[in-house]
């Protein structure tokens, strides 16, 4: 028996005049996958995070970015990226990507963020 | 009956890893809320190439699901020149490997985001990949 992973996005938009709309994206399956847990204090600067089994057979990785951090967070695909903002101080949360032969990914941090830890779930 | 002045979102993880005894666990993520979402959604039939997706203001973040059909690897990237981080291959591959994902902001985002598309030449993606800003 394989390992299993499902992971759906779930939530609601309001305010638009017609109610409570509620968002529940299609349920993602993999019956075979590569789950691996990752806890980092983030360095300041380029961190590099490796994917599981080389990224063969991982789905996605959920990022969980903590609020208590004061650090600015850019998710890359290689160090010299221009990237993406995905956390500022104070402003963290929990979000999902999908990954495919990914094998590793890169967070630059604004400083180091010793002491509060941020988790990658891959699946 | 009132429209309320704010538009809100609320939207969150939810996952399951069911390990080889059976044994299932169970990942509920952190809530992210946004009291002035901008609640704004496209849905784009990407061409090949650099696709340079508008952040709306006040943007929390972003679902992203590729389309069932989308047949093209797509690349997630802050600019064009990014190296970024391949996020789908499409139903072209075996596996297909298609589906959705969400994006979180920081509080400063830059005013877009790049999804680069390569398909095939001559192989136009024949379905929409939907971008859902909350």
């Amino acid at each position: 028996m394989a390992i299993t992973s499902t992971f759906s996005i779930k939530g609601y938009l309001q305010g638009m005049g017609a109610g409570r709309i509620e968002i529940e994206t299609p349920a993602k399956t993999s019956a075979a996958a590569v789950p691996g847990r990752v806890l980092i204090e983030l360095a300041s600067g380029s961190n590099q995070i490796d994917v599981p089994n080389g990224g063969a057979g991982v789905t996605g990785v959920i990022i969980t970015c903590p609020a208590a951090s004061t650090r600015t967070k850019i998710l890359k695909g290689a160090s010299p990226d221009t990237g993406i903002q995905i956390a500022t101080s104070g402003l963290g949360g929990t979000f999902v990507l999908l990954l495919a032969g990914v094998t590793r990914i890169f967070v630059n941090c604004s400083g180091a963020d010793t002491g509060i830890f941020t988790e990658f779930q891959f699946f | 009956m009132a429209i309320p002045a704010n538009k809100l979102s609320s939207v969150y993880v939810e996952a399951t890893l069911t390990d080889t005894q059976g044994i299932v666990t169970e990942v509920d993520s952190l809530v992210s809320t946004n009291n002035s979402a901008p609640i704004a959604s496209s849905r784009i039939k990407l061409p090949d190439g650099v696709n340079t997706i508008t952040i709306p203001s006040g943007s929390r973040g972003v679902i992203i699901s590729f389309g069932a059909l989308c047949d093209s690897i797509k690349v997630l990237k802050g600019v064009g020149g990014d190296t970024g981080l391949i996020v789908a291959l499409g139903i072209a591959s075996t596996p297909a490997n298609t589906g959705s994902m969400m994006l979180l902001f920081g509080a400063s985002v830059a005013a877009s985001f790049v999804i680069d598309s390569s398909a095939a030449p001559g192989n136009i993606d024949p379905d929409y990949t939907e971008f859902q800003f909350f």
